[in-house]
Order: C-alpha cells, then structure tokens, then sequence
C-alpha cells in the first residue's frame, strides 16, 4: 500500500507493508536518526514527532501515519543548531549518542507544550527514554537550559 | 515489521468497520500493543481511529470519554484531571511514558483487558463502558470484565466515568520498580461518606497478577462505620487475605499479598486525608 506523508515539511508518498512500522518505513527512507534500540516501544530511541506529539516509532503502524506530518531531528537545526541541540552539546549531555535523537524530540513535544517546565517534569518525561551510558543528569540540564533559551530568558 | 499482515483498512463508520471484526480483522486503535504480537495467520487489520469516537465531553455528573482519546489527551483534559481529587491525572502520569501515552488510546486498553493501571481506577469509580457489537451497548465495567465481554468481537466506542461528588474520596497507588514499568501490584479505591459513616467502597486491586477486581470483603469490612485508624487497619487486613495473588515473573504471590495490604492502607489513608 502507498502511503503520503510528511517528513520535516517534505511531503512524500512511500510503498509500505500493510504490517511494518513508521519507524522502518523512516529508517529506509535514510531517516537513520530514528534508531532501532529495541523494536518494543521499551527505549524510546526511535522516537519522531507525530502531528506534534513524540511518539515510539517502532509502535506505530505506517499505515496510519497517512496524510500526518513527521519530525525527525534531520529537521530540527535551521542554521543554527536548535537550543536543545546547542544546550546539549554545551552541558556534555552527548555521550555514545544512540539516545540523542529521541530524547531532543520527546524533549520538543514537553517544552512546545509546556515552555517552563520543573526538573520534575522533565525526569517524568524521559520515564521512556533509556541511556545506557547512564547519562541522565546532563541531558536534564540540558532541556532545561534550552527550555530557558527558548523563552529568551537568556 | 509484523508479517502476515495481508491488509489495513481504515474505515470511516462503525457498521463497515465491525463488519471486518466480525469476519476476522484484529482491530487497531493506536496500535502500541496490536503491533508488539506477530499473528499465526494473515491477518487483516481495522484502524478504529478514522472513526467518529475521539474526545471527552462532561454529560450531567459523568465524564464521557471516546475509545480513540490518547493517555495524554486524557491528562491534559482539566476536569478529567480534576475527576477525585485528581486520581486519574496521578494515576496516568505513571503509566508508561509520554512517548506511549502519545498514542495509547481508552478504548485500546480497555479492550485489551491485561496490563493495568487505568482499569482499577476506572472501576473503582464504577465506570461505564460503552460498544458496538452490531448495535450499541452499555454496561458496567465490572460486568463487562466479569462476562469476559473484552474476549468477544466488539468495538469499545467509549467509557464513562461518574464523577464523585463531595463526601467522596478516591486514590490510587502503583507498587512497580520504575514508573515505567508494570505495576508489581496496584490498588485503587473510591469510599464515600454520609456523615462521618461510610456509605459505599470501592476497594480494587489489580496486576495480581490477574486484571483488577474489587475485593468484597474489603468493602464490606467498611460500609457503616468510620473511615477511621482502625477501619482502615482492619480493611488492609481483610485485604492480605482478600487479594488473588499468583506467583509470576514480577513477583511471588505471598508478595503480593503482603503488598496488597500496604498498598489497600496507603489509598484509604490517602482517601481519608481527602475527605478531612
């Protein structure tokens, strides 16, 4: 079955399998910043935005993702690095990097939604973005410099 | 990619859409657990989500909610949330993660019937559940479950949640190693108070491992008198006997057993303290 969607503002139409999931339609399509960690909605390293909301690709069939705009982070930078990339590289938040990805989208979607948001929220929001570096402290400080950033605080 | 999927249809009304259940289709609504099992046999799949069944709405006292609402548009809806004391809203924000509650639909995990955290909550504020099953039904969701109504062809189309009005507490507590993961055991409860006597409870335990039930005995043990120290202690005492523990992979049933009693105190306290 042929599929429309749209990839960081790029619109494309794309055979699929009617069983095959958004992130191995993605990840053919050359969007290898959606990493395949677990393949169970357990890691949260495939995660892209969906019509703005982060989500697990690996748990969404392609097929509904017909006629939906998609984010991946090969769309976030516009000439500069995005505050959350830049907040990133500046706190040490990038250790092997595998996590990266999804966790600067399932960051997105908290700080488009909520621009202030407490440290708690951010931990609750990575409940689904695994590091196995064990690098949790950094990229908290991260999202919160960037979400600081984002409302021009500094 | 899940093979021997043959086909995804994707239908705009309710009689075409149960249609393909009746004849065999797995129907989908966000998908996150249809997508994690490979099928026997080709199979076709009915994405419920092109259907009218989307968004809340507060009819009279109940909350109303449509089977293909997110976890998170749940969340995010103010008197959903506010629903008990804010039961719902705590209990949601410990199930999953927001990439899965993004997704993850009423209606899905209804339907699915395992696996729960939402459920106690839902039946301990004796919800509804609304389906279609040729033609649309409604039943308590205790009855449902208890007639394993959720093994039968059928499209959830929604549940409605009565809100509980003043004299009422409810709370919930999730027993689990991370937030993240399954509940090791959960409890729920909603008591309600005419005075300073309690005039109905709701006493629900799931992950026993089996789906969440209310516990009879429990509630019993409460209904006409205070919701004092001792009714409380005396409740999560009935409750280590009452709760139909298992051993399985998470835990041993004598565990849970004892878990069972903490957890049915932490929510009867945590209610008390509401209704103070």
């Amino acid at each position: 079955m042929r599929v429309a969607i749209s990839v960081n503002g790029r619109r494309t139409e794309v055979d699929i399998e009617p069983g095959e999931s958004l992130m191995d339609v993605l990840r053919r399509s050359e969007y290898t910043s959606v990493k395949n960690g677990c393949d169970r909605g357990d890691c949260g390293s495939c995660a892209v935005l969906l019509d703005g909301r982060a989500v697990n690709a690996c748990l969404v069939f392609a097929a509904k993702a017909d006629g939906r705009e998609i984010r991946t982070i090969e769309g976030l930078a516009t000439d500069d690095l995005h505050p959350l990339q830049s907040a990133s590289l500046d706190a040490g938040a990038v250790q092997c990097g595998f996590c990266t990805p999804g966790m600067l989208l399932t960051a997105l979607d908290l700080l488009e939604h909520t621009p202030d948001p407490t440290e708690d929220e951010v931990r609750e929001t990575l409940a689904g973005n695994y590091c196995r570096c064990t690098g949790y402290v950094k990229p908290i400080e991260a999202i919160l410099e960037a979400a600081a950033r984002m409302r021009g605080a500094r | 990619m899940l093979d021997n999927i043959v086909a995804f249809e994707r239908p705009t009304n309710i009689t075409e859409a149960f249609a393909a259940i009746a004849n065999g289709a797995v129907p989908v609504s966000g998908g996150t657990d249809v997508i994690l099992h490979r099928r026997r046999s080709p199979t076709t799949l009915v994405d419920l989500t092109g259907l009218p069944l989307a968004g809340i709405s507060r009819v009279e006292n109940n909350i109303v909610v449509g089977a293909t609402t997110t976890m998170t548009e749940m969340l995010h809806h103010a008197e959903t949330a506010a629903v008990a004391n804010g039961v719902i809203a705590q209990m949601l924000r410990e199930v999953g993660s927001p990439l899965l509650r993004n997704v993850a639909t009423i209606g899905g995990h209804v339907a699915r019937g395992r696996l729960s955290d939402v459920i106690p909550v839902l039946l301990a504020l004796d919800s509804t559940i609304q389906f279609h099953d040729g033609s649309d039904k409604s039943e308590s969701l205790a009855g449902f479950y208890a007639r394993e109504g959720h093994r039968e062809p059928l499209i959830v189309t929604g549940v409605t949640i009565p809100v509980p009005q003043a004299g009422s507490a409810a709370a919930f507590r999730k027993f689990s190693r991370t937030r993240f993961d399954l509940a090791i055991l959960n409890a729920a409860c909603r008591v309600d108070l005419d005075g300073e006597t309690v005039s109905a409870a709701r006493i629900v335990v799931g992950e026993t491992p089996a789906l969440g039930a209310s516990l009879a005995a429990c509630e019993a043990s409460l209904v006409g008198g205070p919701l004092d120290e001792s009714a409380i202690e005396r409740c999560a005492t009935v409750a280590a006997s009452a709760v139909p523990a298992r051993d399985d992979d998470r835990a041993s049933a004598e565990y849970r057993r004892t878990l069972g009693a903490v957890l049915v105190r932490r929510c009867l306290r945590d209610a008390a303290g509401r209704l103070r």
